[in-house]
């Protein structure tokens, strides 16, 4: 019986034996070729990555804004960076003789401590750059790959190193021959350092084009998780490259970047793969090169002579195709040098350089809306074309302080008299708005606004653009928790109070003033939107419209007429809106803290920011052991920092128009769709008419002078031009 | 007529033999290569097989001490062993719960406490154990008439539990799969009853599925890994990730599974693989020559032998460890005496286990577990708790037969007998 157990034992056991002999024959009988294929693809090398190069921006004409430039760049190891010493027996024995003889690990850990630092002194050297530089940009390299390395632990559950931590990342950039070579000879005695060909992005176009062509960061492990590429490991993000970050190189980040190539030999020399690397491709903005620099230059000398103003926006915008021509954004700044400058730009927040204003920034509209609130009331059918209200300074004549229209200042006391449509555009009339706003109510109105695009993004795609208020009344009762009530419908239709808009949304709105249509805003060629949506109203109502937007500018009593009136010679028209939106309150420059430090001394300090959060993460940042009482945050400097001198609030300066084509007989030609729409915002500016108005005016001179011969395709043949006189 | 204790004939020299050619092959396979991974780096091989030797003349000096003692003096305390191993593996367990290495006595390895670290060498418990339980059980085993009800059962296996939950708690999941082939063969053998033995099978299984969940990411990883061989399933995986999601594995893993997690499994096949019928020669093929398989010294070095002998070398392993097993099965059968058929059976299940999970997880039949080929691979502790094993084995086949105790096992008879006639 014991001896059957055993047999039985030994029965399974053999069978077991069996199973492994039966797989170990036809592994490497049956399928021993197979294998030895395996076996000779051990003998790889490791890949080659090939580099590619990243697509240039172009404007409208193909003029380049952007492109890479070759140069060179010193990468450190990642082990060097980390001062990570478990695979210090290999790099010693990969350093360059002569190096001291020794065994133990101690001592090569002992040795390569002592390299990184000389090896830090001698990047600066080479470099230029200070050695405290060089090592905080190692320490933010090996800060960003354990992001990437927990990101991954996280998904996957359990930590294991991940790519980046074993390949060389730059520290050092834009070498030019010369001192690649020199960097070369310098740093060969350090296994770890090598200079390798790169590419560098070069702004051609200035600070013109600063926030509008944005710029490059490293990629971090948010661009990792978020990879749309990640199964193609020809686009993947890796953890030394750089991505666009703001501005169309973000937008056309996909377009822009090309595949990287591959490079592949076997150990005994034979080249398997070799895939040569795909440029990214080239993108088209339907910008114009030559107009955003003359309108940034225009804006630069004009602004430096006002006394308030920060800064401003001009958007220039083709009706038609809803292409956008110009977005100027000033004050710009130089993006070949933004690191260097970073620090500057930043702490400027009375300028705030770095906002892109013409998208990002929302105002008051004030008055530029002041036609799509007669449009409203003309479709819903609460006023006509008919309708007159009588302006007598304010709403309630028993109440000349409240409801005021805005001649009726201190001093002044005019009014405007009976006004119909197109007359309460043209005198900018706010008790005409705030009659045809209470007749037509919050719900209404906001839903015209909506309709012209207001509350919305303009479809650049842009990761700046904020998509400005529209106070609809689900809207009020989400985010102010009130309800609709006749006060704000007035205060909307004169376009102060919850509204708000920017810049590109006016040019917007501008160009579905001219065209009865509203349509989204394309920026880049490769990304285009064709919808439109036409707004309602007859041929007569917007007739009446436009009459108004006409008057502003030629008619003689036009509140743009002294400032922005041009010649019809050119062949066009300038019709347009003035808006000055009234700033409730100025904005906050910076903060001052009282503290107490460590030695139990009271001081105080000025922090440059423009939100208490950010002022205090900076100062927590500079003073680590501050003891800080957040009662004595006060705000130190606030911009404007005086009144205005007429009136007594600040208000932004809005001028939004368009180019009206001459009719054959003098006079607009209602029937044609003006060809170029744009809006300028003036922060600070005050009156609109006042200041805007002439930008505009210089706006339009220059568009017609850059663009002229294209926007007269359009026109119906001009006369023939007289023969010229023979020659005596 | 019996036959003389150091007769040729003896089984205990056909062991001794095959135990020396495993050791030869192994000490070549180290040879072999240039090198051998220590850490993250590699050291000169040479400096190995020298270590390889000198233990394997330690532990056959060990072995000869043990002959001459004899295992029914041992195994007299085998309790005591036992507790003394288990005594010995308490500083694991305090050192991975307090997460520390106790002063450099337990290094962590991957967060796995397996070593006391001594001036000179390293012992590691867990193998001294695999002994201690074989005595312990045999002991206990020996004389009990109650293995054939069910309830006889349990309390081996309960024993058996402390030591496993010891084991787990380093973790070491590798070593604790042994216990199981050891403590049922010496059941079986011990004559519990068939269905009895299934059941607990069967309970066991039933288990799986609570030690699924409670098992380390990495330690899954491992077992999936069996599967993530075929490269259709690999693509299957990566086209519906959510129906495969209860693996563990993601899209990612998967498609770099064969550089990542699976390459070594990858390359010990391909090593095997590619040896072929002759193999490559001793010193000769990339995988030798470029030193690409990782843990080419301990656990995969079958992979070194198939791809240096092919499969004629293999053949001549799996004949090495099947002359072990027979030699050792026909010394339990030969014995009488119910300790040396015990520890007999105890010692063969140990040696049989060990290589065919190694053999199994070399060729991709099972989880990479990190059990090494017994007397081939490198290993101080695993070498000479074999060399013990064996010397054991041998010590049973020596000692003369008892005349004047009844027959044990007999328990057919023995019932038959007792029914009246």
């Amino acid at each position: 019986m014991f001896e059957t157990r055993l047999k039985v034992i030994l029965i399974i056991l053999a069978f077991a034996g069996a199973v492994i002999a039966a797989r170990l024959f036809d592994m490497q009988v049956v399928h021993a070729e197979d294998y030895e294929e395996q076996a000779e693809d051990a003998l790889l090398l490791p890949v080659q990555v090939l580099p590619a190069i990243r697509g240039r921006i172009l404007d409208r004409t193909g003029k380049e804004l952007v492109s890479d430039e070759p140069c060179w760049e010193i990468q450190v190891h990642y082990d060097a960076l980390a001062v990570n010493t478990s695979g210090v027996r290999a790099w010693y024995r990969r350093a360059p003789e002569p190096k001291p003889e020794l065994s133990t690990k101690e001592e090569q850990e002992q040795w390569f401590r002592s390299r990184i630092d000389s090896m830090w002194s001698e990047l600066a050297l080479v470099s230029g750059e200070p050695e405290a530089d060089l090592r905080a940009r190692g320490a933010e390299i090996c800060d960003r790959v354990q992001l990437i390395r927990h990101q991954v632990a996280q998904r996957r559950k359990f930590d294991s190193p991940v790519l980046e931590e074993k390949i060389a990342h730059a520290v050092v950039t834009g070498l030019n021959d010369q001192q690649q070579v020199a960097a070369r000879l310098a740093l060969a005695p350090w296994p770890w350092v090598s200079v390798e060909d790169a590419t560098q992005r070069v702004y051609h176009a200035g600070p013109a084009f600063a926030q509008l062509l944005g710029r490059m960061g490293p990629v971090t492990a948010e661009n990792t998780e978020n990879d749309p590429f990640a199964d193609d490991d020809r686009r993947c993000y890796l953890g030394s490259e750089r991505l666009g970050i703001t501005g169309v190189e973000r937008v056309a980040e996909p377009l822009l970047r090309g595949s990287r190539g591959r490079y592949r030999e076997n150990r005994r020399g034979a080249v398997l793969e070799d895939i040569d690397a795909e440029p990214g491709q080239d993108v088209h903005l339907t910008v114009r090169a030559d107009l955003q620099a003359a309108l940034y230059q225009l804006f630069e000398e004009q602004i430096d002579g006002l006394p308030f103003s920060t800064g401003g926006a001009i958007v220039v915008l083709d009706v038609k195709s809803r292409d956008c021509l110009a977005l100027v954004s000033y004050p710009g700044y130089d993006p070949n040098r933004f690191q260097e400058d970073y620090e500057a730009l930043r702490h400027d927040t009375r300028r705030l350089p770095l906002r892109f204003r013409a998208v990002a920034n929302q105002y008051a509209p004030g008055s530029i809306v002041k036609p799509l609130v007669c449009l409203a009331g003309l479709v819903t059918g609460e006023i006509s074309l008919e309708t007159h209200f009588e302006c007598a300074g304010s709403l309630f004549p028993e109440h000349p302080d409240k409801w005021r229209c805005w001649p009726n200042q201190a001093g002044y006391r005019m009014h405007h008299g009976s006004l119909d449509v197109p007359g309460a555009i043209k005198h900018s009339c706010n008790v005409f708005m705030y009659h045809t706003g209470q007749l037509v109510g919050v719900e209404r109105l906001t839903s015209f606004f909506d309709m012209a695009g207001l509350g919305r993004t303009t479809g650049t795609g842009l990761l700046e653009e904020t998509s400005g208020i529209n106070p609809t009344p689900s809207w009020l009762e989400q985010n102010r928790n009130m309800s609709p009530t006749i006060g704000l419908a007035r205060l909307y239709a004169i376009g102060q109070g919850e509204v708000c808009a920017t810049p590109i949304q006016a040019a917007n709105l501008m160009a579905t003033y001219a065209s009865g249509a509203y349509a989204k805003v394309n920026l880049v060629a490769e990304q285009r939107d064709d919808r439109k949506w036409e707004l309602p109203g007859t041929a007569t109502q917007w007739a009446a419209i436009r009459r108004g937007l006409y008057g502003v500018v030629n008619d003689s009593d036009g509140t743009a007429h002294r400032t922005a009136y041009i010649d019809p010679d050119c062949g066009y028209y300038l019709c347009g809106k003035t808006g000055s939106a009234e700033v409730s309150s100025p904005w906050v420059v910076s903060y001052s803290f009282k503290y107490v430090d460590a030695d139990e001394k009271e001081h105080t300090e000025l922090i440059h920011a423009s939100t208490k959060n950010d002022a205090i993460a900076d100062f927590v940042r500079s003073h680590p052991g501050a003891a800080l009482d957040y009662r004595d945050i006060e705000v130190a400097e606030t911009w404007p920092d005086r009144p205005p001198e007429h009136g007594r609030r600040h208000s932004h300066a809005w001028f939004a128009g368009y180019l009206d084509p001459v009719a054959p007989g003098g006079g607009p030609d209602l029937s044609r769709t003006p060809p170029i729409a744009f809006a300028v915002l003036v922060e600070f500016g005050g009156s609109g008419g006042r200041v805007s108005a002439p930008i505009g005016r210089q706006v339009a001179l220059k568009i017609l002078d850059l663009l002229g011969p294209e926007l007269n395709e359009e026109r119906r043949e001009a006369p023939a031009p007289k023969p010229a006189r023979e020659a005596p | 007529m019996k036959r003389p204790v150091y007769a040729l004939t003896q089984p205990g020299w056909a062991i001794v033999l095959a135990v020396l050619v495993l050791l030869g092959g192994g000490i070549a396979s180290i040879l072999a290569s240039n090198t051998v991974p220590v850490g993250r780096t590699t050291a000169p091989s040479e400096v190995f097989a020298i270590k390889q030797a000198v233990i394997a003349l330690v532990s056959a000096c060990c072995g000869v001490v043990i002959l001459r003692v004899g295992y029914l003096r041992i195994a007299r305390h085998a309790y005591l062993i036992f507790g003394a191993c288990m005594v010995l593996l308490v500083p694991m367990i305090v050192a991975k719960k307090l997460g520390t290495t106790l002063g450099g006595l337990v290094p962590a390895s991957r967060g796995a406490y397996r070593w006391i670290e001594l001036p000179g060498f390293q012992l590691q418990p867990s193998e001294l154990m695999k002994i201690g339980y074989i005595l312990a059980l045999a002991w206990y085993l020996r004389y009990r008439h109650n293995y054939r009800r069910f309830s006889g059962l349990l309390l081996p296996f309960l024993i058996s539990l402390v030591p496993m939950a010891m084991i787990l708690a380093e973790p070491d999941l590798g070593t604790v799969l042994l216990f199981f082939p050891i403590l049922f063969g010496m059941l079986f053998v011990a004559g519990a009853k068939i269905k009895h033995l299934l059941l607990i099978i069967a309970l066991g299984l039933a288990c799986v599925p609570v030690l699924w969940m409670k098992m380390h990411p990495y330690q899954r990883s491992r077992v999936v890994a069996v599967a993530l061989q075929s490269e259709s399933l690999r693509e299957r995986m990566v086209k519906n990730p959510k129906k495969y999601a209860f693996t563990g594995f993601d899209r990612r893993d998967v498609m770099e599974w064969e550089v990542s997690s699976g390459m070594q499994l990858v390359r010990s096949k391909a090593a095997l693989g590619s040896g072929g019928f002759l193999g490559q020669g001793w010193g000769h093929g990339t995988y030798v020559e470029y030193n690409f398989l990782p843990d080419r010294h301990n656990d995969f070095v079958f992979a070194i032998v198939g791809h240096q002998w092919g499969f004629v070398g293999c053949l001549v392993v799996l004949l090495c460890y099947g002359v072990i097993v027979v030699a050792g099965v026909e010394i339990a059968t030969v014995t009488a005496e119910p300790l040396g058929r015990l520890v007999a059976m105890g010692v063969v299940s140990l040696i049989a286990a060990q290589a065919l999970i190694n053999l199994g997880m070399t060729v991709g039949l099972m989880p990479v577990t990190g059990m090494t080929l017994p007397f081939v691979s490198y290993g101080g502790t695993s070498l000479v708790t074999n060399f013990i094993a064996i010397a054991l084995l041998v010590s049973v086949s020596q000692h003369r037969p008892f005349m004047l105790a009844k027959k044990p096992f007999e328990w057919q008879k023995a019932e038959a007998r007792s029914q009246p006639a």
